[in-house]
């Protein structure tokens, strides 16, 4: 049982346990091993073969690293021996574990951590194990002492009533039993490790004093394979001095350039007796944490003017607020951007919350983001919604029968969703009104009432939405590499289709002019600056390695998005659709074929625009089919009312109103 | 609210101080930037030949205490380029600037071979805050006076503890700055060194000494007083101001329906009695005669800023830019509206209820009537 009750008992067993152990280690020496230590120490020839191989990988000029602790990843083989794999029928495998070691090799991710201490530093090493197409991972962690001047790592799984664990790293060093030349001497470093494992087993001793609880005498309930860790690291080609100078630099920064710092550089063999298999890794490198720090922040400083950029270039498009203008706006386009800044804000936050230094550049991202998401985008969402309300006509009034409430609301929905003036309301707003019941039946609701009831129905909506998707990235975290980059990419691919729904916007009303060009492409072109940095720039801190693909993927379809929105603003905005999907609601067409002869139709000098008084180009007799006519075509507007306008100048107008200059007819919407 | 109302537009220079000094040390500060702005000599200067730091040390603060204990100075002392001048003050910041960029650093190194308690300059421009503080005790004349213990007060002692912590933050660096800037400004104010008539091109003080427009009330209602200027009103008692104040706060609430009675004898805007203050009587006979025009309760940003990106900024940071019908409908707007397209009274305040825009207004009703 993990946790026994606290009786005097366990506990007296427990301090029993350590104290025995304790005079154990103490009064042995190095070739005079205690029973528990040797049982453990029961390796195959292969293992002190490939444990000597190691120790004797040439180290390199210079000195290694006063501190390694690092972020690394690599590839694992296993290393197979006559007797591998072939365990005791008692020993109970962990199914994740021997899914990954019976797949013969994959890639792994590691943390190495050094707490530097004198001559003999204390580390921990935690290995994040994947199997060969990355769907599964196993996490292992081995504690464990570094001995600086042979530049070797030992560590080893916790203790276990069968298993030495830390208590058996004195004598990982020993000879190999099979080979006559030891490639180091272990007598030279034993008493440095005893003493470490000394401290260690007193540390567990007042641990049982404390919980009553001790490794020694009580068995974790999961049983799963206990292993050593031999790691060897090279030397970085630089002196002493010059490394403690950058790391200097890093922790107390004076300004003055020092040199790059060396990556990490370490090969290892994992060894696990009681489940018999061993694996290893060569040359796996990883940069230092601060580094990689440093990284990070250099990251988002830059960030910090892309999101100022993002905001300037949003500024600049609410500017334009007339109703027509926001009328034609697809609701959904401006919704998915606000989302995505509020989820970068809690990204940068929480990624804040466990970077060592940077604190201040990832808050004002965090910041910045969230200030356009929660004030600038939110006002522009409850504009468009107003504006597009206040464009559909007011429910049709409901037959006054005997019916239940509930039956009329049906109906008054069904009128409502069906009517056909209110293409953009039924884009966003149907699913609210019918959630909605009608608290007033003999008033209809008013222009303020209803936008609130919406305005509230979205907010709710959105902060659902992000709540639900912070929590899935939260649980990402701690799933496999595979499956982390999937749900990520399926985030950024969903998120970063903003232009979607403006695309069917525009093919719902007929109408092709949206947003601003430089808010089109300012927005495409600065938030693909995340995505990209994701995927080609994430190894250590996602796990996956960098996908050129997918981020060309990325940016084709942004470009493809943009595309469609161009030609749409050219060609018109139903041009990729056969006409007799929209018989039932035709655009109205503002450039028909007009020839020079045709005017005499209207009356003499139609063809000066009543706006800027210059005279306008009309298609020259002859083919009206071929291209030249075409672009000519584009370069005028005739409205229902028959008068005819420049169209640079009839759009500028109706940027404000839609209303014919002349006549002040009701214009259809471009 | 607009940087143009805190400052007075005769003080551009104080202000581009106040802007510089405080956007330098946030971008630093959040940017890491911050250990490329001290000298340490032995390490910097001998051993890296960063001498550019000389140039760049006196840009930023570390500390966000000294940048706000220096904008307190600034911003205090500002009517030292009042009676200076603009471009003199400009000039004799530069002069500052340029002579604390070699002064500090010669004296402290000096001082660094005799003392070992300096390790290195604490950036900051501590040296032209002290000369410029030199000047305002020396050329400003005190304008409070408080006897308290029979020690003499002035309204200068409110400068007293920034002053403090200014000049002893990292003790002997910022002490050495800040002794060294109020000496070199009591040499300058004497002309005890070279070249203080020295200007700069009139060119780099342009920009700071364009026109600004401030309009603190709408301009109607600047002709308005005009027209109803009476110059007995400006020696008159303050009585009953009370009681006016609550009755203008219940007239706030109710904006249209108040314009209607044109003899209510407290027609007057919340801020044109604050104007007014000093004479009761005047507002009181002001609002007799006045033509009817609604108070101000919340005025369109239009009528507070001037026109520009300011305003477009404020308009749009309080979403009044997308609301317009938030501000208020003017009675001359009613009128005009009336006028143009014949319509009713309450047809007109409707129109503009929902634009607050007298063209958009007429706009609006036009359509309305097409539709019938």
């Amino acid at each position: 049982p993990r946790l026994p009750s606290r009786n005097g008992e366990s506990s007296e067993k427990s301090i029993k346990a350590e104290k025995r152990a304790f005079s154990e280690i103490k009064n042995a020496t190095f070739l005079n091993i205690p029973e528990r230590v040797e049982h453990s120490l029961t390796f195959p020839t292969e293992i002190w073969e490939t444990r000597d191989g190691l120790f004797e990988e040439p180290v390199g000029k210079g000195d290694s690293h006063l501190n390694h602790t690092s972020v690394m990843t690599g590839n694992w083989n296993i290393l197979p021996y006559p007797s591998f794999g072939k365990v005791s029928p008692n020993v109970t495998w962990h199914t994740t574990l021997r899914n990954i070691v019976m797949s013969q090799s994959g890639r792994f991710s590691a943390n190495l951590y050094e707490y530097v201490d004198g001559n003999s530093d204390g580390i921990s090493f935690v290995l994040n194990l994947e199997n060969n197409n990355d769907t599964s991972v196993y996490h292992m962690t081995f504690h464990g002492d570094r001995v600086k001047p042979i530049n070797v790592f030992l560590g080893s799984t916790d203790v276990t009533p069968n298993f030495g664990g830390v208590d058996v790293i004195p004598w990982l060093l020993k000879d190999s039993p099979y080979k006559d030349a030891p490639p180091l001497d272990g007598t030279e470093y034993f008493p440095l490790l005893q003493n470490r494992s000394l401290e260690r087993i007193e540390t567990r001793l007042q641990d049982a004093q404390t919980v009553g609880w001790s490794p020694l005498v009580f068995e974790e309930e999961e049983v799963t394979c206990s292993a050593f860790v031999f790691l060897h690291n090279k030397n970085t080609g630089l002196d002493k001095e010059t490394l403690k100078a950058i790391e200097n630099e890093f922790y107390h920064p004076q300004g003055v350039s020092t040199q790059k710092m060396p990556e990490v550089f370490v090969s290892g063999l994992v060894y696990s007796p009681d489940c018999n298999v061993a694996f290893t890794f060569s040359n796996t490198k990883g940069p230092r944490n601060f580094v990689l720090e440093n990284h990070l922040v250099r990251f988002s400083s830059l960030y910090i003017f892309i999101v100022l950029s993002q905001i300037f270039v949003l500024l600049r498009q609410m500017r334009i607020n007339s109703p027509s203008h926001v009328q034609r706006l697809s609701f959904l386009t401006i919704a998915m951007q606000a989302g995505l800044d509020a989820y970068i804000a809690i990204f940068f936050l929480s990624t804040n919350a466990v970077i060592e230094k940077g604190y201040l550049p990832f808050v004002s991202v965090a910041f910045l983001s969230l200030v356009p998401s929660v004030m600038f985008t939110m006002r522009y969402l409850a504009l468009i919604l107003r504006v597009q309300n206040s464009n559909m006509p007011p429910p049709a009034p409901r037959p006054v029968t005997n019916n239940s409430s509930n039956n009329n609301t049906n109906q008054s929905n069904a009128s409502n969703e069906n009517s056909p003036n209110a293409p953009s309301a039924a884009n966003d707003n149907t699913e609210t009104t019918t959630v909605n019941p009608p608290q007033e039946d003999d008033q209809p609701m008013t222009q303020h009432e209803r936008d609130q009831r919406d305005w509230s129905a979205v907010c709710l909506r959105f902060y659902f939405i992000i709540l639900v998707v912070c929590i899935a990235s939260l649980y990402s975290a701690f799933w496999p590499v595979i499956y982390r980059f999937y749900f990520i990419s399926a985030l950024i691919f969903t998120s970063y289709s903003f232009w979607i729904p403006q695309i069917i916007q525009n093919v719902k009303q007929g109408t092709s002019r949206s947003f601003t060009w430089t808010y089109i492409l300012g927005a495409s072109v600065l938030r693909l600056y995340l995505p990209l940095a994701i995927f080609i720039d994430s190894e250590l801190i996602l796990g996956f390695p960098p996908k050129y693909f997918f981020a060309l993927g990325l940016v084709l379809w942004m470009l493809f998005q943009v595309l469609v929105l161009l030609v749409q603003d050219t060609l018109g905005p139903r041009f990729f659709l056969p006409k007799k999907f929209f018989l039932s609601s035709p655009v109205y067409d503002y450039h028909p074929v007009i020839q020079q002869d045709d005017l005499e139709a209207f009356m003499r000098d139609a063809n000066v625009c009543p706006i800027c008084m210059q005279p306008i180009e009309l298609v020259s007799t002859g083919s009206t089919l071929n291209p030249a006519s075409m672009m000519v075509r584009r370069n005028y507007m005739l409205t229902p009312c028959h008068h005819l306008y420049h169209r640079q100048c009839l759009l500028q107008w109706m940027e404000t109103r839609s209303i014919c200059p002349v006549c002040r007819c009701h214009l259809p919407a471009v | 609210m607009s940087s143009a109302n805190i400052v007075p537009s005769n003080m551009g220079i104080t202000k581009f101080l106040l802007l510089t000094i405080s956007t330098s040390s946030v971008v630093a500060g959040v940017f890491a930037l911050k250990p490329f702005f001290h000298i340490n000599f032995g390490l910097h200067l001998l051993s890296h030949y960063q001498y550019w730091r000389i140039l760049l040390w006196q840009f930023i603060y570390w500390n966000s205490t000294e940048v706000f204990q220096a904008l307190f100075i600034i911003y205090q002392a500002r009517d030292v380029e009042r009676l200076l001048g603009s471009h003199r003050f400009a000039s004799f910041c530069v002069y500052m600037f340029i002579l604390g960029m070699f002064v500090t650093p010669i004296f402290s190194f000096l001082y660094s071979l005799l003392f070992k308690n300096l390790d290195y300059i604490q950036p900051g421009p501590t040296f032209l805050i002290f000369a410029i503080l030199y000047q305002y005790y020396y050329i400003v004349p005190s304008t409070v006076f408080v006897r308290l213990f029979n020690i003499k007060f002035t309204d200068k002692f409110q400068m007293v503890i920034p002053m403090i912590g200014l000049a002893f933050s990292h003790f002997p660096s910022t002490f050495i700055n800040a002794f060294l800037g109020w000496t070199m400004g009591m040499f300058y104010h004497l002309s005890l060194l070279p070249g203080t008539s020295w200007r700069l091109p009139i060119r780099f003080v342009k920009p700071a000494l364009s026109p600004t427009h401030v309009f603190i009330r709408p301009p109607y209602s600047d002709m308005q007083n005009a027209s109803t200027f009476n110059p007995e009103t400006l020696f008159a008692l303050p009585t009953g101001l009370d009681a006016e104040r609550t009755e203008n706060e219940n007239q706030v609430e109710n904006p249209v329906s108040n314009a209607d009675a044109n003899d209510s004898p407290t027609r007057q805007n919340a801020r044109a009695t604050a104007i007014a203050s000093s004479s009761n009587t005047a507002a009181s006979f002001r609002n007799r005669q006045q033509i009817s025009h609604p108070p101000l309760g919340r005025t369109s940003s239009s009528s507070v800023l001037p026109t520009g990106p300011a305003s477009q900024l404020y308009d749009m940071l309080s979403g009044r830019s997308e609301r317009p019908e938030l501000g208020n409908i003017r009675e001359e707007d009613i009128n005009t509206v009336q006028t143009i397209m014949q319509t009713s009274r309450a047809q007109a305040i409707q129109a503009l209820s929902q634009t607050n825009d007298v063209q958009r207004a007429v706009e609006l009703l036009l359509e309305q009537t097409a539709d019938y």
